[in-house]
């Protein structure tokens, strides 16, 4: 069975290397392939990104140059949670959640307002801040690391979940909960 | 579950996901990552929604399912749970990118470390992105590793086959990396499949951890 394995291994390394294919099942790379693991920590090659792009979310309506503009407004971030609607996961028993306050604010306020966490973008540059209001089911939104399972192994609902968004993009850069 | 523990003091970790392996969340959430973890600090919390847990962290990787990350579409992420003086929640998520198509299969390297007294660097390098953040106001001190897969939920997940090798860590006050020469602690549970298929030792890189979902 092991022997198998390392076979199927092999030809999935091969494959990769001489044509690109995707690796897919339930292979194991075999000793070969440790020729093409980039070993320790490496020197970075090419340039950081500090300011992340972020993940693709609402549908701008127009394109705007001046960073101190938003490119989109409440619209369209209320059609961006109708689209999404696991973002508005209800709690059994508990009203349906919404969309609660759409702001632009500078991405230091937004920060000022989650104790100080960094948002991913320049002090003075326009985010966008939404609340949704819940009580909201987040336990898909959370992953727990095994020494923290037992203790306690389910997470609270959230009374309102907050978003920032890219200003200019669309993007969302992160998420929290409030109370 | 498909998790590597190691416990003692760190200021940081290191670890390759060998081919970055596509995430299939089923009905929930699936991911691929490392977590550095550190008690909560005496006489401070670290609360999620008003429920304080026992350990404080960052992590980092790769997930896809939660509804943050479009339909189909897998993202890169880090979090923080930092220590707070009473605070409700104090548990973010950072949505760094959709992950390329053209970073499947591909080595992805993921770094978490201390700056400072209060401030972690994180980095991810993929075919595609070299992503750095950092994460500031922490006073977390770490004293547990986890690298590997998990999965949440009652149907559908699925996690393609990867390893997990140049596993390190920094040793508190250091400028360098040491490879893992022990095997931790695993915890696996079914579905995934999980296993050192070449466990740590002095003089090989951190050993080869195996994981898959077929879930």
């Amino acid at each position: 069975m092991k022997r198998d394995i390392l076979v199927v291994g092999s030809l999935g390394v091969l494959l990769v290397a001489l044509a690109g294919v995707s690796l897919v099942g339930h292979s194991v790379p075999s000793a070969g392939a440790m020729a093409l693991v980039h070993q320790g920590v490496r020197q970075m090659q090419r340039n950081i990104i500090t300011e992340p792009p972020g993940v693709s979310a609402i549908q701008v309506s127009r394109r705007v140059t001046d960073p101190s503009q938003a490119a989109y407004g409440r619209p369209e971030v209320a059609q961006y949670l109708a689209s999404n609607p696991g973002l508005l996961r209800s709690v059994p028993g508990s009203r349906s959640p919404q969309l609660g306050t759409v702001e632009f604010i500078s991405a230091s306020q937004a920060s000022a307002r989650l104790n100080g966490e960094p948002i991913g973008r320049p002090n003075d540059v326009l985010v966008c801040w939404v609340e949704i209001l819940g009580p909201l089911d987040v336990s898909n939104s959370i992953s727990l690391p095994a020494v923290e399972k037992a203790s306690p192994s389910t997470i609270p609902p959230a009374a309102k979940e907050i978003l920032v968004f890219d200003a200019q993009t669309g993007n969302l850069l992160l998420s929290t909960f409030s109370n | 579950m498909g998790l590597l523990i190691w416990t003692g003091n760190v200021d940081g970790a290191f670890t390759s996901i060998v081919y970055l392996p596509i995430l299939s969340p089923g009905d929930n959430h699936a991911n691929i990552e490392l977590w550095l973890i550190g008690p909560v600090p005496s006489g401070q919390v670290c609360p999620i929604n008003g429920q304080n847990r026992s350990a404080c962290w960052i992590e980092l990787g790769a997930k896809a399912g939660p509804p943050q990350c479009n339909m189909g579409t897998s993202c890169y992420f880090w979090n923080d749970l930092r220590p707070c003086n009473g605070c409700y929640n104090n548990y973010f998520t950072h949505w760094w990118s959709n992950i390329p198509s053209g970073d499947l299969n591909y080595q992805v390297d993921l770094r978490v470390e201390r700056q400072d007294s209060s401030d972690f660097a994180l980095f991810l390098q993929s075919r595609s992105y070299i992503l750095q953040n950092t994460s500031t106001g922490n006073s977390m001190k770490p004293n547990h590793i986890e690298v590997g897969s998990e999965v949440q939920g009652s149907t559908g997940a699925a996690i393609g086959a990867t390893t997990f090798q140049n596993n390190q860590w920094k040793p508190v006050g250091a400028n360098y990396y040491n490879f893992q020469t022990n095997s931790g602690s695993a915890t696996v549970n079914s579905p995934i499949v999980a296993y050192w298929y070449a466990v740590p030792v002095p003089g090989n890189n951190g050993g080869i951890w195996y994981t898959y979902c077929p879930c």
